[in-house]
């Protein structure tokens, strides 16, 4: 099993962020969890990727059990996530944001007999493009407007060549057209690095366009799963989702 | 077996004296999230004030007298100074109250030269205080039973008055109060003053103890933070708790090994850091 | 593809040409300024170099070292209770003594590089007070309160002139070692931590082993810094572990500007030709300084290197040794 939780539970004080989730993950698809506000998808992939412990449940990874190690470790396995707020260097340009994600998964962070800005300059500008970064390399990443940071985000994720790249709403905030741009630059990722992609997102159309698989959340439960069509015409995700556009 | 318990009830005392300074600290630094080295300069400057009060007054008004113009120079401190930093980084914070270090000290030895200074004991604590085998400093008693009853005021304070619970608000959240209508710089300034008159109320009670002499800061600026980092920022029970087992731990470490006092400490605090980093009591630092 | 290094080659032509002119400043300065300027030189050139190992630390690290002198003060006290009490050859003592700081670095590392903030700058200095008392006590071999004197330096170094230049050369050797270390990835990801910690665990960056390293590597070159002062004072005292002398690193640190490499030297300029003068006019020059201090702090908390690329309006100074890390130009 390439990816998947056993009954993964978190608690919050009284409250049941995360109840009892086991799902699963194919590799090589694309794959979305949904859900309303509070459903808890952004704690579950917190636990997923090491930012809180579970209280109880299981994760695995290619066969390894990862439940409740460092993120440092689990990032070295191969899983990267982006986060929903704004996650970067501020003061370091984009360019560099990029070199300091490529110096750690080429595990040379901790070389003093080199020049970093000498290293692997074509690989770091090469990512750059394909996130559309290209021509702002030398700016502050800090200046950067919102849009392009959350570019830079997910860029930063993709450095580290995971084999699973955990998205949380990599378009939130981003006008049609960016958004776009975003999509193809995730399906060119699983085309060339052979990448698999676990995302959260709330505009429907993007989930709809590129999903494979859609898990759909709610009151910490995992409630239903199941192809594009499936979920589109599946009475319970309407109920949920009462009032929302499909 | 009298020795320890004489001991113990020095180091309770002891342990009294730091709690004074560490709740200033931890007030200072738990509302107004101020990170103030000079804390220790004031108290130092408590003491010798005290010295020049009871040269011209008594001991008694010294008492009133002496944390009162300890919280006005705190104030005057931050409304000039510290006011302005609230929001910096912590390592300009420290900075600035270095430089409030360098200027009250100099300003000390300024005023009342190099030679350290000592306040006689009023006498009627003077003495020792016998029950049955055991003999107890009466100044010991007296300030065990005076701190306690500053702190039985403190919590009356903090817990049931207004003015307690918009301290303890602005503890939690700063633009929600100011939003309710409070006047939260006013608060800052208050709560500054109390700390600083905090300090000056340790000063008075210990000056009877402890000689004045310049350098006495550095070393009480560390136990007051040693105790606020143990008993958890922003906990004044906490600061008690802690101040008070440092108190006696450095009592009683006389008997095992002295003249290494610190070292004791030191190893509470980093046990504490690694055991539970928020302190005893402390609500997580953000 | 040459973005990075696109800055026009004349322009770099006038800097390097600045920057050639202060060192032969620097090496003639002897032969036209009388000794006492000699003197002062050589204290600003080890304080520049302590301020530039905190600054790896505070301007390039993100975090508060507040009990260097510690540091320091080891240094100073392995070359002469090497030299005085072990009769080690003065030059062999020099280059030994930084090692003893690395080592004292990297059992307070152990502690120190796993807090944060504040409690970094608490335990620092809690640490280096150990020492300090340590040191007044460990009569026998440090010479207790009154320190060490009339310790023997190296040969060669008679005359004032001598120690200059030998201070010179170490601390020219230790720029270029600092700034290599600065711009290789070891430096970067420093800078990365600094900037946000929790994103650099989730690039798999092991922020405390990171500075863990960076504190052993600070503690050896405060250490040399120390080193160099007991090889141009001849003597050693307690006071170089006290509290103050660390936040005197601190404080030139922030006045030279803490994004700069060259910042603290700077900054230890100022600081030293500034506590000369007021040393010379009055008694109570502490109060001056404080008053300094504060100011600094409040109105050019951005330090002088700061203070200089905000005045020419852009964020990356090219100046060789002298670029801004860490603050990259604006968009226009």
């Amino acid at each position: 099993m390439f990816f998947e939780t056993r009954s993964l539970r978190k608690w919050f004080g009284g409250l049941k962020a995360v109840d009892g989730v086991s799902f699963h993950v194919k590799p090589g698809e694309i794959c979305s969890v949904i859900g309303p506000n509070g459903a808890g998808k952004t704690t579950l992939f917190n636990l997923i990727t090491g930012y809180i412990k579970p209280d109880e449940g299981e994760v695995y990874f290619k066969g390894d059990n990862i439940t409740a190690r460092s993120p440092v470790y689990i990032t070295r396995k191969g899983i990267a996530k982006s986060f929903q707020i704004v996650n970067i260097f501020p003061r370091l340009t984009a360019y560099e944001n990029i070199m300091v994600a490529m110096l750690s998964q080429k595990r040379k962070s901790f070389k003093i007999f080199q020049s970093a800005k000498s290293l692997f300059r074509d690989e770091c500008y090469a990512i750059l493009e394909s996130i559309g970064l290209g021509e702002h390399a030398l700016t502050s990443a800090g200046q950067l407007p919102h849009g392009n940071q959350k570019r830079l985000e997910v860029g930063i994720a993709m450095t580290m060549k995971p084999s699973l790249l955990v998205l949380d709403e990599p378009t939130a905030g981003m006008a049609i057209e960016e958004k776009a741009g975003v999509l193809s630059t995730i399906k060119n990722m699983i085309r060339d690095q052979d990448c698999t992609i676990l995302l959260i997102e709330h505009d429907m159309n993007v989930i709809f366009g590129i999903s494979e698989t859609i898990w759909v959340m709610y009151n910490g439960k995992m409630i239903t799963s199941g192809s594009v069509g499936d979920i589109k015409n599946n009475e319970e995700v309407r109920k949920i989702y009462l009032g929302e556009k499909e | 077996m009298e020795v320890v318990i004489t001991l113990f009830l020095d180091g309770l005392s002891r342990g009294m004296i730091y709690f004074l300074l560490a709740a200033g600290l931890t007030l200072i630094f738990g509302v107004l999230n101020v990170i103030n080295f000079s804390h220790g300069a004031f108290y130092m400057l408590g003491v010798y004030s005290t010295f020049l009060a009871v040269k011209y007054m008594n001991m008694g008004l010294a008492f009133i007298v002496v944390p009162i113009f300890l919280a006005l120079i705190g104030g005057v401190a931050e409304f000039v100074l510290f006011r302005r930093i609230y929001k910096s980084e912590h390592v300009m914070q420290i900075l600035l109250s270095l430089g409030v270090i360098y200027i009250i000290s100099d300003s000390i030895r300024l005023i009342w030269g190099v030679a350290p200074k000592s306040v006689t004991m009023p006498s009627f604590l003077q003495g020792l205080f016998r029950s049955g085998n055991l003999l107890i400093p009466r100044y010991n008693l007296f300030i065990i039973i005076v701190t306690l009853s500053i702190v039985i005021i403190m919590f009356l304070i903090l817990y049931k008055t207004k003015t307690g619970s918009i301290i303890r608000a602005c503890t939690i959240n700063q633009e929600l109060t100011s939003c309710a209508g409070i006047n939260v710089p006013s608060v800052f300034l208050l709560v500054f003053m109390a700390g600083v008159g905090l300090a000056g109320l340790a000063a008075v009670i210990a000056a009877p103890v402890v000689t004045g002499m310049l350098g006495m800061d550095a070393q009480m600026i560390i136990i007051a933070f040693s105790v606020v980092i143990i008993g958890g920022v922003g906990s004044i029970a906490g600061a008690l708790i802690a101040a008070l087992i440092i108190g006696v731990v450095e009592s009683l470490g006389i008997l095992v090994l002295p003249g290494f006092a610190e070292t004791f400490m030191y190893i509470i605090v980093v046990v504490v850091l690694f055991l539970k980093p928020d302190g005893i009591l402390g609500k997580p630092m953000t | 593809m040459s973005k990075i290094f696109s800055y026009s080659f004349t322009r770099s032509y006038f800097k390097y040409v600045f920057s050639a002119l202060i060192l032969i400043i620097l090496i003639l300065q002897p032969f036209f300024l009388p000794p006492f300027w000699t003197c002062l030189a050589t204290e600003i050139l080890i304080m520049g170099l302590a301020g530039m190992s905190v600054n790896l630390l505070l301007g390039y690290g993100g975090s508060l070292p507040f009990g260097h002198a510690a540091f320091y003060a080891t240094g100073a006290y392995a070359t002469a209770i090497l030299i005085q009490k072990a009769g080690f050859h003065p030059f062999f003592a020099f280059l030994c003594a930084p090692f003893f700081a690395a080592i004292i670095g990297g059992v307070f590392g152990l502690v120190i590089a796993r807090l944060y903030r504040f409690y970094y700058a608490m335990i620092s200095l809690a640490f280096s007070m150990l020492l300090w008392t340590i040191i007044r006590k460990w009569s026998s071999m440090t010479g207790g309160d009154d320190g060490l004197t009339g310790v023997d330096t190296i040969p060669i170094l008679t005359g004032i002139n001598n120690s200059y230049y030998f201070a010179l050369i170490v601390v020219f050797i230790s720029i270029a070692l600092l700034w290599i270390i600065i711009n290789s990835p070891f430096g970067w990801t420093m800078r990365a931590i600094r900037e946000n910690p929790v994103r650099c665990t989730f690039t798999s960056i092991s922020v405390v082993r990171h500075r863990y390293v960076a504190f052993v590597i600070s503690a050896f070159f405060t250490g040399v810094a120390g080193a160099l002062f007991v090889i141009y004072s001849h003597s050693t005292f307690p006071d170089y572990a006290y509290w103050v002398k660390s936040g005197d690193f601190v404080a030139i640190v922030i006045l030279g500007g803490m994004f700069a490499l060259l910042g603290p030297m700077i900054g230890a300029c100022i600081w030293i030709l500034l506590h000369t003068i007021l040393t010379a006019s009055t008694v109570y020059w502490l109060i001056f300084m404080g008053i300094f201090i504060c100011a600094v702090v409040l109105l050019m908390p951005e330090g002088v290197a700061g203070l200089y690329a905000k005045i020419r309006n852009q964020y990356t100074l090219k100046y060789p040794f002298l670029e801004l890390s860490g603050l990259a130009k604006k968009e226009p």
